[in-house]
């Protein structure tokens, strides 16, 4: 392996995107927008659900009752609907996400120590979203109905033989900036890396100067080694200032190790890249290449890292691709140092899948390149 | 005038659906990604709770504990691990369990005495949907039991039941069935911005572009063409993919029209290949391009309320969220394919996404006459 060759590889596309002035900024401009944007936009706090009421009984009871829906947070309510057809319609348009209905004999029927029937319809074509419902739609129903008893009839009311105290451990307020923003870290730095690199071969084979690889002595080792390290360069630049708005940005406080954290991050860089790059070799257009790195990363690195949902949770076949994918080891180590306090010694295992990953990448592309066109 | 329009328009897709031919890897990958990366995302994504690791500490010991523990059981949660108060941080920690029941001592003799007794559920609230919804089920578990081993109901008689909750469209909330239709319309975003904003870049990459100008073809049929090509290819794999994957493999339910979700998806692609070919105009390679369409596919996934809940939204993002054209698109698709909303209902979804196509078609049109005019492309 000549070194000397290898150094004048990293200056020939060093020089190729600083060139390029729009390519020079947006690599490190894209990423960085992407991760601001979603560590805003990722949440999973509800709030302001649209709800319509369908109220046939009227009375001061039933009002009080659904004034509990008005004021809560939760809750936004849009409006009242007279007849059960308009409600249906408007939770078809999706303009509704739940209704409640109040059948006459509401009022009646809490007068007399029964209790009144109350209906409510959820839009379950969102799942998470209906269940999330389900649970604040029953534990408000709970809360309301018991308020309305205290309220017109001055009688104590107790909802629970049973307290709960949820204790949320590592995010005590359950919030989702928490764990998204680290997660998001994860996402983000393995698809801008996989795709910074996936252009570095193919473009050279569509526009024809790969030949100037062809026929020069550079053999393939030298020739990957000089098209990823750039770009793992690159990675690691936008590593650290993913970490820096987080930390400043977003006030996410890092318990753990910072070692730790960057050790994973060098090792998933290397990874992404090599990913990139081995898509690099077998494609044959810059639209494929494009095209590949997108779907295999972007969906990936959002949906299986575990990001929104823990890998545990994964069943199937999906479980598989979950594991033979570099994101949810990062998601781990990242996830870990900022929120549970973890140092290199609890991440052993994530550092070492994450190596093998990087090995078999570049040993795949190394493959996949050829001295010479078929 | 017209009807030579319309000829170019069509002798220029043909040329070219058959460049579309000649790349192999791209076309399997068009499969591919239609097919079985919607299975697989449809298979794996859920943000129910499913398999959670249930640990417990029972410090009661009393029949009412320990038939607490045994009603714990796939799918949603693992059978009871027991462990001790101490074990808690750091099974949370190691993730071997991702909740953790106390149940108190005295549990059962408490209930029995009219007292209200503490129960502590400690999640691991690095997982916060999980957490969210896992520790409501854990509540109910447990209040079922107490109330059927104890035969105690709460002491208003009035709140024994709660509502009735019915779940319309979907009423056991089947997740795979929306994540599959998701995946789906992120799959036609993907390759409806990309494919035709690629084609052109393409073209002016290997200077053909300059042919196609010296042609007497106007612009606009230039984009047009490119435009039906590419949808014509991925409208077929989106009628495919719903019919063989969504409905076949996933068996989700189809309430309204196939023909209307399919002029849905015409209508939609017409916005997003806008936008592609847009951002070819503004880009001068194939790799600007990639940089580009990222800073706009990834958040026009994110963002459409597809994956999460738009509502809760900070107020910012929702206005991204209406440019966007997959918000629209999304709440379409859903109307139709669960609720078999018909065009009466969801005429101005369609309206919203053939006006962001035509601003986007319009602006490019503009940009590449003044290439034209300039005689720099």
């Amino acid at each position: 392996m000549n070194f000397g060759r290898i150094w004048s590889l990293i200056q020939r596309e060093y020089t190729e995107i600083s060139r390029d002035r729009f390519r020079l900024v947006s690599v490190f401009l894209v990423p960085n927008i992407l991760f601001v944007i979603f560590s805003f936009g990722l949440t999973l706090d509800m709030e302001n659900i649209a709800y319509i009421t369908l109220n046939d009984d009227r009375t001061p009871q039933s009002r009080t009752y659904l004034d509990g829906y008005a004021q809560s947070r939760f809750f936004k309510h849009i409006g009242h609907v007279s007849s059960r057809p308009e409600l249906a319609r408007r939770i078809e348009t999706g303009e509704a996400r739940f209704a409640i209905e109040i059948t006459p004999k509401f009022g009646r029927d809490l007068a007399l120590g029964l209790e009144p029937e109350v209906a409510i319809s959820i839009d379950g074509a969102m799942t998470f979203r209906a269940e999330t419902l389900r649970g604040y739609v029953k534990a408000a129903h709970a809360a309301n109905l018991c308020a309305t008893i205290r309220f017109e009839t001055g009688e104590p009311c107790r909802l629970e033989p049973v307290r709960f105290e949820p204790r949320y451990w590592f995010n005590q307020g359950l919030k989702s900036k928490v764990a998204f923003v680290p997660g998001m870290i994860a996402a983000i730095l393995l698809f801008s890396s996989a795709l910074s690199s996936a252009l570095a071969v193919v473009r050279e084979k569509e526009l024809g100067t790969i030949t100037n690889f062809y026929t020069a002595p550079t053999s393939r080792l030298e020739f990957t080694l000089g098209k990823q390290l750039p770009y793992v360069a690159i990675g690691m630049v936008n590593f650290v200032l993913h970490v820096v708005l987080a930390i400043y940005l977003f006030g996410i406080t890092m318990t753990g190790s910072m070692t730790a954290l960057t050790l994973g991050a060098i090792l998933y860089v290397i990874a992404g890249t090599g990913l990139g790059l081995m898509v690099s070799c077998f494609t044959s257009s810059q639209l494929a290449a494009l095209l590949v790195t997108f779907i295999i990363t972007l969906v990936p690195a959002f949906l299986y890292s575990g990001l929104l949902a823990p890998v545990s949770n994964i069943a199937g076949v999906a479980k598989y691709v979950a594991q033979g994918f570099p994101a949810m080891y990062f998601h781990n180590i990242s996830v870990g140092t900022f929120a549970k306090g973890f140092g290199v010694a609890n991440l052993v295992k994530d550092y070492l899948m994450l190596a093998g990953f990087s090995a078999a990448f570049f040993a795949a592309s190394v493959q996949l390149l050829k001295k010479q066109k078929k | 005038m017209m009807w030579q329009s319309l000829g170019h328009i069509y002798t220029l897709g043909l040329k070219e659906l058959i460049s579309l031919r000649r790349d192999p890897v791209l076309l399997i990958f068009v499969l591919y990604a239609l097919t079985l990366q919607i299975v697989i995302a449809g298979e794996g994504l859920s943000f129910q709770v499913r398999n959670a690791s249930l640990g417990i500490v029972d410090e009661d010991k009393t029949q009412l504990s320990r038939s607490i523990a045994s009603a714990f059981r796939p799918p949603y949660f693992s059978y009871a691990q027991p462990r001790t108060f101490n074990e808690i941080g750091a099974a949370l920690e190691t993730r071997d369990n991702d909740f953790v029941l106390v149940i108190p001592p005295k549990f059962q003799a408490d209930l029995l005495a009219g007292e209200t007794p503490h129960v502590q559920i400690n999640a691991d609230a690095t997982a916060v949907g999980q957490a969210f919804i896992g520790t409501n089920y854990i509540r109910q578990i447990v209040l079922r039991k107490v109330t059927e081993e104890l035969d105690i109901l709460p002491e208003d008689n009035r709140l024994s039941f709660g509502p009735k909750i019915r779940v319309r469209y979907n009423p056991n909330l089947i997740s795979k069935w929306q994540d599959a239709l998701v995946e789906l319309l992120i799959v036609i975003t993907m390759l409806t911005i990309l494919l035709p904003g690629a084609a052109l870049l393409r073209e002016r990459e290997h200077k053909t572009l300059e042919h196609l100008l010296a042609m007497p073809v106007r612009p606009v049929e230039i984009l047009f063409a490119k435009f039906w090509a590419n949808s014509i290819v991925l409208l077929a794999g989106a009628g495919i993919s719903m019919v063989l994957v969504i409905q076949g493999y996933f068996g989700s339910p189809m309430r309204g029209s196939l023909l209307l979700f399919l002029v849905g998806t015409f209508v939609y692609q017409f916005s997003t290949a806008g936008i592609g070919i847009l951002l070819a105009t503004i880009t001068r390679s194939v790799p600007q391009l990639g940089l580009l369409a990222i800073l706009v596919i990834a958040p026009i996934a994110f963002l459409s309320g597809a994956w999460m809940p738009a509502e809760s939204m900070p107020e910012q993002m929702k206005i991204l969220t209406a440019i966007s054209p997959l918000t629209y698109y999304s709440e379409f698709a859903n109307a139709v394919v669960f609720r078999g909303a018909g065009i009466a209902l969801l005429w101005q979804k369609l309206v919203a996404m053939a006006a962001i196509g035509g601003v986007c078609f319009g602006y490019a049109m503009m940009r590449l006459r003044s290439h034209l005019t300039i005689g720099r492309v």
